[in-house]
């Protein structure tokens, strides 16, 4: 397969597209396509499967999508043997978008700053200098 | 007998802030349970809560009942969940019960609006077994009555209220005072002597049928029957007017608060204006908000990338020696292309891109030689990974935007929380407010005086009614009397037998009216014993010598000299009302908990120390709910010494959501 048949629109099915409504309303997002993308990259994070699924509908250009192509490239940087970055993206919003969902099972809420603490811990800020000083 | 009830646990469902289903342990008898949370997280809706379980009471400020409605969780009720529910696991007189009550939206109503939307529901189980609505209503009264579960389940505000009738014990309305009487057993006495009263009557009736029959009594008889008639009248007229009365009482106490409120809070203009200032602030935080909220929508379209800023990096990491050669040769490429160029248009040309001369042949054949070097170079690949190449690109692409911006959207979302408290706080007492000036503007103080006016002069008509009908039953009952002396003269022995019968039946009314006034000045002293040792613990003051209770349970403070203290400050009449409390408590016919909200919020740290110290033994199981500057959480571990039962914390996880959490660390049990 060459990277000439990659996708050229970005589809997701009606449950992921719930999902992500339910994500957009509970945060401020500018854009459902920034759930999206969100959702992408707490796949690649959490290193969740592609998910493969039917009944997807159509619902962003690639070139709306990935305007600076920063997506394609970081798609093709971690997944080097990977030859259609945007289909990939397309299975890892699916997946992504499954995680977000048990999110909010906990109390259909989806609470930012908790999300955050999970995929960007805070940096220890002690310095190793504070470390000796402290013994 | 005293009843002894001991709460075990409590769990609330959708009860205000309290989300879902949550659960509060009571500490074991001789125990203390502490809440800690901060202000608007919960706290007097716990106390609610756990009234609501007991007597079905939900109690606002200012002691308006609360609605069933605005009770129920609002993330809940958004989300299409209406109604509450509490359940309290008790122990009382060695039975054990569960008791669950709520509400929940009527069959027809789709989306509640208001209270009539709702329907309550109440269960109980004694001992495994279901009770029937009779039943459980007899256990439920014998359990707590509305009246007394006051001096079990109380907050700042009802200690307040004991303080002015303390003070001022003229003021101790008549429901107080029968309240102080019912927890202390008093109608126990009472009930038996009004029962008493009931089967004189009878006797009497017995005895004016008996009379009728014989030719020598009928007269009197029929006397005695009209006078019956008359004191039936009079006492009916005696119990509308008292009743009037105690509607008119409340109605003239209650103008009198709103009055007194009312020049507390100065004029309604500083009212609209507080109110418009608030509103400022409200417009303020709300714009603000929205700014960050916007500020946040931009920061999360770049979300996506700062999550895997990590990964990117320890890429980076492990491919920077590659990406070093990779750009070198990358540059020697492009500089070979562009020599290449050149040479090339020099050969076109036949003159030297550089100086501008014509090209020797000997220097065309180097140029010559020098393009098909140039030109296999620039034929070669770069010999480093595809992965490398992404990674340059990867940087190009994302320059602008990485270096991640997490740690400011974390301060931003931690603004917007502490903006969305101060939002809450702000609205409520905007709420607060709006209800002083609505109620200010359908009854300002002019219209408040003369209701008062009206009031007093209805009540001093009915007082003057209500002695007329005193007398003219006082009048009947003499005359009721001297027939029956009459009657027993006459000597006809099956009256002679109603009369033993009554005198006997007097005789016992006589007992049992000379054991309430005793038993009442006997509660009266152990009263007054007990709240003084309690008062005495509780002060600060070494001057204080002891309490004094009155006719209707007002205190006062006797200094050592003897002589009655006139004055007293906001703190010590605290004190004098927890020490009536505690006095209650150890002469109560209940042995029972204490709930109390908030209580040291006006006291200094001597005597929040001392109270402190105390409070094991001011009840059997104590409950307090405090905010944390109230009492430092390390001192009252170190205070009560292993007598903390359970610890717990109000924790916010939104204005409209509180989570009861079990502090770990000191339990004790």
């Amino acid at each position: 397969m060459s990277s000439a048949q990659d996708k050229t629109v970005i589809a997701v099915t009606p449950e992921t597209e719930e999902i992500l409504k339910h994500v957009e309303d509970s945060v401020s997002f500018g854009d459902r396509m920034d759930v999206a993308k969100l959702a992408m990259s707490v796949a690649i994070k959490k290193n969740l499967a592609p998910t493969k699924s039917s009944g997807r509908k159509t619902r962003w250009n690639v070139g709306g999508f990935d305007k600076d192509g920063a997506i394609g490239i970081t798609l093709r940087l971690l997944f080097p043997s990977e030859v259609q970055p945007y289909r990939l993206a397309e299975d890892l919003i699916e997946a992504g978008a499954k995680y977000l969902n048990d999110l909010l099972q906990v109390d259909d809420h989806f609470h930012l700053l908790t999300f955050l603490k999970d995929m960007c811990p805070e940096e220890d800020r002690t310095t190793e200098a504070d470390k000796t000083a402290n013994g | 007998m005293c009843h002894v009830l001991v709460l075990n646990k409590l769990e609330i469902e959708d009860f205000g802030p309290f989300k879902g289903v949550q659960e509060l342990a009571f500490a074991k008898p001789g125990k203390v349970c502490i809440v800690y949370g901060e202000n608007m997280r919960g706290k007097t809706t716990l106390l609610n809560a756990i009234r609501y379980a007991i007597i079905g009471q939900i109690i606002g400020r200012g002691f308006r009942d609360e609605s069933l409605h605005e009770t129920g969780n609002w993330e809940s009720a958004e989300q299409g969940k209406f109604g509450f529910r509490t359940t309290l696991w008790f122990d009382f007189d060695g039975s054990s019960f569960e008791l669950t009550r709520g509400c929940r939206p009527r069959k027809e109503v789709k989306q509640p609006e208001n209270d009539t939307d709702y329907e309550e529901y109440i269960h109980m189980v004694r001992d495994g077994r279901v009770l029937g609505p009779e039943e459980q209503k007899k256990d439920l009264r014998r359990v707590m009555s509305p009246e007394t579960a006051r001096f079990f389940l109380f907050d700042a505000e009802l200690l307040q209220q004991y303080e002015e009738l303390l003070r001022d014990p003229a003021k101790m309305g008549r429901q107080i005072r029968e309240a102080i009487e019912r927890i202390l057993g008093v109608p126990v006495l009472t009930g038996a002597r009004a029962r008493l009263r009931d089967a004189e009557r009878d006797i009497q009736q017995d005895r004016n049928k008996t009379a009728k029959k014989s030719k020598e009594t009928n007269q009197l008889a029929t006397f005695q029957t009209q006078n019956f008639e008359m004191q039936t009248q009079a006492e009916k007229e005696i119990s509308t007017y008292q009743g009037e009365l105690r509607r008119l009482g409340e109605h003239q106490q209650s103008l009198r608060r709103h009055l007194e409120r009312l020049d507390r809070l100065g004029d309604l203009s500083t009212l609209q204006s507080e109110r418009d200032s608030l509103k400022q602030e409200m417009q303020h935080l709300r714009d603000d908000l929205s700014h960050k909220a916007d500020n946040i929508r931009q920061l999360n379209a770049d979300l996506w990338l700062w999550i895997l800023e990590p990964e990117i990096e320890c890429l980076r990491d492990s491919l920077s020696a590659e990406t070093g050669d990779w750009l070198k040769h990358q540059v020697r490429l492009e500089v070979n292309k562009e020599l290449l160029g050149r040479c090339r248009e020099g050969l076109e040309s036949r003159t030297c891109s550089l100086c501008k001369t014509e090209l020797s042949d000997s220097a065309t054949e180097v140029l010559q030689s020098q393009v098909a070097e140039l030109a296999l170079s620039t034929k070669e690949t770069n010999p480093e990974s595809p992965q490398t190449e992404q990674l340059v690109r990867w940087r190009a692409a994302t320059s602008v935007r990485v270096s991640s911006q997490v740690p400011f959207l974390r301060a931003l979302l931690h603004d917007i929380e502490d903006e969305r408290i101060a939002l809450a706080e702000t609205e409520e007492k905007q709420r607060d407010l709006d209800r002083e000036i609505s109620s200010r503007d359908r009854s300002d103080a002019r219209k408040a005086r003369s209701d008062l006016e009206t009031t007093q002069k209805e009540i001093v008509v009915l007082e003057r009614s209500l002695e007329e009908s005193q007398k003219k039953l006082s009048e009947t009952e003499d005359r009721l009397k001297g027939i029956g002396q009459k009657l027993a003269r006459i000597g006809n022995p099956e009256v002679g037998f109603h009369t033993h019968r009554l005198e006997a039946c007097k005789a016992l009314h006589d007992v049992f009216n000379q054991a309430v006034v005793e038993l009442r000045d006997r509660l009266r002293g152990e009263v007054e014993k007990d709240a003084t040792k309690v008062f005495l613990k509780l002060t600060t003051e070494p001057d204080y010598g002891s309490l004094q209770i009155n006719e209707n349970y007002g205190l006062q403070i006797i200094h050592n000299d003897g002589r009655v203290i006139p004055v007293r400050s906001a703190g010590a009449e605290h004190i004098v009302a927890l020490s009536l409390i505690a006095a209650l408590q150890k002469n109560s016919s209940v042995s029972g908990p204490i709930v109390m909200d908030s209580p040291f919020g006006r006291l200094d740290s001597g005597h929040t120390d001392r109270i402190m110290r105390s409070l094991p033994d001011l009840a059997d199981q104590v409950t307090l709910l405090v905010y944390k500057s109230e009492i430092d959480r390390d001192l009252a571990i170190d205070t009560l010494r292993g007598r903390i039962g359970h610890e717990y914390e109000i924790q916010r996880v939104s204005a409209r959501h509180s989570i009861l959490l079990p502090l770990e660390g000191n339990s004790h049990e």
